[in-house]
């Protein structure tokens, strides 16, 4: 190469339309095209059959050896190299045409309908034409219509068309379906998104409107995409207020099913006017364009000449091709009107798919030949001399061009530009001995590229130019220091070249060059041999190696292989389909796993150089990163380090592990945070990916190839990052340990206190044993206030206190893998933190709690502590007023304060004499006996707990004294206080109603039963006064 | 479970609990399995002989008259780090023991453990046919927790994967071998192998086995040692090959940074 030339030439040269290089630079890139198909009746992909090289063709056919009219169509994948091929034909046809022949070329470089006519009337021949003045005004009228409005013109002409619709045409739409459409069509929602720039209303325009760029392949036609509407598109319609018949419309576009068949009906339906509608806006009318051909030929014949007619490219007759077609079939031997018609032989170019659906039957019957390309048209061989022939083009002047052009351009006088760059690289035989350097490329590279860059159905020589040829020179000339800068992704990387680059390479940027280099450029192994002399790296001369300052490498010394490359033909491998061969493919491995491995790598080749990634979506290349970030390696550091033996507690580290929390998370990820951070490094991919092939490759296994380094890899760093992910285990926030188990403990402790589980009025006697040993209280009822039930039903919410107990209960546990019921504590850690939360009365500071910790299952712990540390004090003000309001009934019972053992059991017995005296003296009561007499000492013992927090100010020390439920122990002496109240008023009642029936002393009161008594008593009462007074 | 056979609940951290609740003072047996199954957790069945037996084994503590008492120095069980490095010295006095014979299995079957069952508990048959004693799944259970413990290898759900830089690293700590002095190869093995031969499978024939071979090279990266392939030196051993790692898996000399 010659790159100080390049520089210059490069934007002539590497053109991907040959049509609109120079005749030069188009002669000097040609390769000769080895396998083209000629058939009789059209196919739209042939295969099989016999190939043909583009001279026999031309021998054969273009030449015209019978001097026949024949009408051939050249076809293929758009950028196979049509345009390519007529121009050869064109040029080879031109130095060999016999003295009647006109030669009528038609570009598609000024592909719009006037331009083609314009290109007609150029032609010398047809100077002297009728009408020709008509048909240059015609052409010269220029289109004076502003660009919306001409856009605008095309659009309502296609509604004018339906409107119109007499229903002549070959496809057809009912009324209704019409008025839908053309509701559909005047919505300007509708209207705004079919004249978007990538819309059918754009494609039209630019093959009318003059100096449009656009794709040469562009058919100005209407495509079901078009007309599928998606959601979005709906709601914009729907919400700008549509027409009921354009909703319903839209709404049949948009169903999954029956959308896209809704859609191919509307387009081949409207596409019937798209010939009228572009000749109409075109200023043209539909006889114009048909008149003109047989005008030319009329005028040839009465030259006495023949034509042969070159169309690049008969897309770019959309709108009058038909017309054109039918005026190109027309035989000469035939009359028309009356007037003889020159011989015409056509050479047309078109695509598989025009040529499919845009000629009608009638046009491929009348078809003499068609010419097929293959889109794989090039075989290895030809690859590279295609890529050779660009490179020589571009490194010489145009003058030495010129000259051997016009030297007739022979073959043994092609010029070979003098190398500058890359005398030590490949060289490519062009024959007549003529050797091309193919710096900047190397064969290798030239196939990667062409297998695994070009996407599928991109393997022509347009692309070839567009997608490997200029960018990779460009590369090399403006670029240097970076080469090879273009963005590639590596298939199948060799492991152990990459590590062994990094081994020797610190910066980045030059690791990721060499090792692009080496793997695309050259075979991608980590192998160093020396042949005659050389000595080559990864099978690339080290002088390659050199030119682009790469740093000097050591790589395994290995045996030079005897054959150097092996000649394949790359149209004959699955190109797309193929791995690089390195020595990590294994046939056990599956291709689509290699893929997904690949995928993978250069999602995370990004990730290092944009240091952000983005694996939320568990799908495709995220996906597989995902799943290893997610599950595979949080699985695999949870049983590969000892968390127990680290002083981690197991509950600890599987709180963690399920959490959001993530173990280890990707540098600049862009959800979840990670306590161990991937920094984005090229290290780092080795571990994700070596986890992803032990899911992948190994389904889970390391039996898989060169698991062994793999399994090195992770269990070395591992090790690495032990300690630092232990200590971010152990933490709540960095330095500050997280001691959820106090929270979780105090919680415990304040559950069983409520449940009435401890009932003791102290926690001195609440040990290990009352925290750990699960006693259920099972009394269904009880008798605690409101406030207090409320709590317990707040600790049950979302088995939050259940919770709290495994949490307490396993915490200290040492387990063996969680196989085990069994639970062994540690005893010494528990003992530890038990009293410290007992000592502190169950009290965490406000500054020690962690209730913001990010470990949702950690936080836990203080939420259900919090939960109760804001309800108690309420709790143990509602239950003390209840407490005291029941002890005062009590009090007042007994007209005493203080009340135990002995003044329950007087009372007692006092209540019985009552109901003995009753009993004798007959007043009629119902004995109620205290339930529960012989448990005074309980009933004491409840009255004095509540009594001995009466004035108490402490929550925890009430809670405690109100645990073991004492209104429900004192329940049934308020409930005998209240029968015997009950009864004693009876008797009160009975006594009185007896009193009532005796005479007074005043006399008030007369019985009839004591009549004799009380005179008996008068009587005595007189005599002794009188014995008294005597 | 050094001795003869291995028992799955005698887990390091069991042992490790109670040299710690030793190591306040002598105390019954009863005492101890008090604090670490007390009987109100509802256990239906007790561990504490199996780990009680395997400290005991170990030498770490003592027993006479029911009387548990700290056998070792204080500063052996100050951490479990303290405790593996000393138990890591005591390995080779168990080498007709069941945990012994299977290490030795385990690293002489290399890299082609991984062409092995994922779940260890299922590699009885194949150890008892290496060891020529009889291994079952309850062994392979309780082998996985003391190979990781030890720094053997790593253990991946049910499976271990050989690695020993942690155990290499212990052994060559507590050897008398000097800093940045450089070793040859057989000097270097020589020192190690009265402590290491649990590990090392092929010494005729002068190679490392995969699991010392990861060992040595992790130390390697972390910088603790370095390997060096002198060219003119004779006495030679062979890592195992790992072109990934380095084309040349040859050593002569080692030392120790």
């Amino acid at each position: 190469m010659n790159a100080d030339i390049a520089k210059e030439r490069i934007s002539y040269v590497a053109r991907p339309d040959s049509i609109t290089s120079s005749e030069g630079d188009f002669l000097a890139t040609h390769v000769s095209v080895k396998k083209l198909k000629v058939l009789d009746k059209f196919e739209l992909s042939p295969s099989g059959g016999k190939s043909y090289t583009e001279e026999e063709l031309f021998k054969n056919y273009i030449s015209n050896p019978e001097d026949k009219h024949q009408f051939i169509a050249v076809y293929g994948q758009s950028g196979t190299g049509k345009s390519h091929l007529i121009r050869w034909f064109e040029a080879r046809y031109e130095q060999n045409k016999p003295k009647d022949e006109v030669i009528l070329f038609i570009r598609r470089s000024d592909n719009t309908l006037k331009g083609t006519i314009r290109q007609l009337l150029e032609k010398p021949e047809v100077q002297d034409i009728s009408n020709k003045e008509v048909y240059e005004r015609l052409v010269k009228a220029s289109l004076s219509v502003e660009e919306n409005k001409l856009k605008d013109m095309i659009y309502h002409n296609f509604i004018i068309e339906i409107n119109n619709d007499s229903d002549e045409q070959d496809i057809q739409l009912t009324t209704v379906r019409k008025k839908r459409l053309i509701a559909f069509l005047n919505n300007e929602v509708v209207h705004d998104y079919l004249m978007s720039a990538s819309g059918p209303v754009e494609r039209m325009y630019s093959k009318i409107a003059e100096h449009t760029l656009v794709d040469r392949d562009t058919v100005a036609q209407f495509e079901a995409n078009d007309f599928i509407v998606s959601p979005e598109l709906y709601d914009n319609i729907t919400n700008a207020g549509a027409d009921p018949k354009a909703e319903r419309m839209a709404r049949e576009l948009m169903s999954d099913e029956e959308g896209p068949i809704e859609a191919q009906k509307i387009v081949n339906y409207l596409n019937q006017f798209v010939g009228a509608v572009i000749q109409r806006c075109a200023g043209i009318e539909p006889g114009d364009f048909k008149q003109i051909f047989l005008d030319i030929r009329k005028e040839l014949y009465r030259l006495d000449k023949k034509l042969t007619l070159f169309i690049e490219d008969v897309t770019s007759f959309t709108g009058v091709d038909t017309a054109l077609l039918d005026a190109l079939i027309e035989e000469h031997t035939g009359k028309r009107d009356g007037e003889n018609l020159c011989r015409i032989s056509s050479i047309v170019g078109t695509t598989n798919n025009y040529l499919q659906n845009n000629f009608k039957d009638n046009h491929k019957d009348r078809i003499t030949k068609y010419i097929y390309i293959p889109s794989d048209v090039l075989d290895e061989d030809g690859l590279y001399e295609f890529v050779a022939r660009y490179i020589n083009t571009m490194s010489l002047e145009e003058e030495s061009i010129s000259d051997w052009v016009n030297g007739h351009a022979n073959p043994e006088d092609y010029p070979v530009h003098d190398i500058v760059e890359g005398k030590n690289w490949e060289f490519v035989n062009l024959g007549y001995n003529k050797e091309v350097s193919i710096y900047p490329f190397t064969k290798r590279s030239i196939l990667y590229f062409y297998n695994y860059v070009l996407q599928k159905g991109h393997q022509t020589p347009r692309y070839i130019i567009r997608d490997i040829i200029e960018p990779v020179v460009r590369d090399a000339i403006f670029n240097k220091d970076s080469f090879p800068s273009v963005d590639i992704d590596v298939v199948n990387m060799n492991q152990t070249l990459s590590i062994r680059i990094h081994s020797q390479v610190s910066d980045e940027k030059t690791i990721n060059r060499v090792l692009k280099f080496m793997s695309v450029w050259g075979n991608g192994k980590p192998d160093q041999y020396e042949k005659n002399g050389r000595i080559y790296i990864a099978g690339i001369p080290k002088d390659a190696f050199d030119d682009f300052n790469f740093p000097t490498l050591n790589m395994d010394i290995v045996q030079a292989p005897v054959q150097t490359e092996k000649h394949r033909d790359v149209t004959t491998q699955p190109a797309q389909n193929e791995i690089p061969e390195t020595e990590t493919v294994d046939t056990r491995v599956p291709l689509a796993k290699i893929k997904k491995l690949d995928a993978a790598n250069n999602l995370l080749i990004r990730w290092i150089n944009e240091h952000a990634i983005d694996i939320s979506s568990s799908a495709g290349a995220s996906g597989t990163v995902h799943s290893a970030i997610y599950d595979v390696i949080p699985d695999y550091l949870y049983s590969a380090i000892n968390w127990q033996a680290e002083g981690v507690a197991t509950n600890n580290a599987k709180k963690v592990k399920v959490s959001s929390v993530l173990f280890v998370a990707l540098e600049g990820q862009t959800k979840n945070e990670g306590l161990y951070v991937l920094p984005a490094k090229w290290e780092s991919i080795n571990i994700i990916l070596a986890f992803i092939r032990w899911k992948e490759y190994g389904n889970k296994s390391w039996d898989y190839p060169d698991a062994d380094f793999d399994a090195y890899l992770i269990t070395t760093w591992t090790e690495s990052i032990k300690k630092e992910l232990v200590a971010r285990v152990k933490e709540y926030k960095p330095g500050v340990e997280t001691r959820y188990i106090e929270a979780a403990i105090a919680g415990e402790m304040y559950r069983t206190i409520l449940t009435g589980e401890f009932r003791e009025k102290s926690l001195k006697n609440f040990t290990i044993k009352e925290l750990l040993a699960s006693k259920p209280n099972k009394n269904s009822s009880n008798s605690h206030s409101k406030e207090w039930n409320s709590l317990l039903s707040v600790m049950e919410q979302k088995n939050a206190a259940k919770n709290n107990q495994e949490t307490v209960r396993t915490y200290f546990n040492i387990d063996q893998g969680g196989g085990s019921g069994v639970i062994v504590l540690d005893q010494i850690s528990l003992s530890k933190v038990f009293s410290k939360v007992r000592r502190n009365h169950l009290v965490i500071a406000e500054e020690e709690k962690q209730s913001d910790d990010k470990v949702k299952l950690r936080k836990d712990a203080y939420v259900f502590l919090n939960d109760i540390e804001e309800r108690v004090e309420s709790v143990a003000k509602a239950e003390l007023e209840l407490g005291r309001e029941k002890l005062e009934k009590i009090f007042d019972a007994f007209g005493d304060d203080e009340i135990g053992e002995e003044e329950l059991a007087e009372f007692v017995n006092r209540a019985k004499r009552f109901f003995e005296e009753a009993n004798k003296t007959q007043i009629n009561v119902k004995e109620c006996r205290l339930e529960g007499e012989k448990k005074l000492p309980t009933l004491a013992k409840a009255i004095s707990d509540i009594s001995s927090v009466l004035d108490e100010k402490d929550p925890l020390t009430i809670l405690m004294a109100f645990a073991g439920d004492p209104i429900a122990t004192v329940k049934p002496l308020l409930e005998f206080i209240d029968s015997l109240e009950n009864e004693v008023q009876k008797a009160k009642n009975q006594i009185a109603i007896k009193k009532s029936g005796l005479i007074g002393v005043d006399g008030v009161e007369e019985d009839e039963r004591y009549i004799e008594e009380k005179k008996n008593i008068a009587e005595y009462k007189e005599k002794l006064e009188r014995m008294v007074n005597a | 479970m050094f001795k003869e056979k291995m028992f799955t609940p005698a887990i390091p951290e069991r042992v490790y609990a109670l040299c710690k609740i030793v190591e306040k003072g002598p105390i019954t047996a009863s005492e101890i399995k008090e604090k670490m199954e007390p009987d109100f957790l509802g256990n239906k069945t007790s561990y504490f002989s199996d780990y009680r037996n395997a400290a005991e084994e170990l030498g770490l503590i003592s027993i006479s008259d029911d009387l548990v008492s700290l056998a070792v120095e204080d500063k052996v069980v100050k951490s479990t780090d303290n405790m593996r490095k000393y138990i890591n010295q005591q390995l080779e006095k168990f080498n007709s023991g069941q945990f012994y014979l299977v290490t030795n299995a385990f690293f002489e079957k290399g890299s082609d453990i991984f062409k092995e069952d994922k779940n260890i508990a299922n590699l009885g048959p194949m150890f008892s046919e290496m060891t020529g004693m009889q291994v079952d799944a309850m062994a392979m259970r309780a082998w996985r927790f003391w190979a990781s413990f030890l720094g053997l290898g790593y253990l991946q759900d049910m499976f271990i994967i050989p690695n020993a830089n942690v155990f290499l690293k212990d052994i060559i700590t507590e050897s008398n071998i000097e800093k940045n002095k450089k070793y040859s190869i057989s000097e270097f093995v020589n020192i190690l192998s009265p402590k290491a031969n649990i590990i090392f499978s092929d010494l005729s024939n002068k190679k490392f086995n995969y699991g010392v071979s990861n060992g040595l090279r992790a130390l390697q990266d972390s910088g603790f040692l370095k390997m060096e392939h002198i060219l003119d030196q004779k006495d030679i051993w062979t890592l195992y090959p790992m072109k990934a790692y380095s084309n040349d898996s040859i050593i002569t000399n080692i030392t120790i940074l």
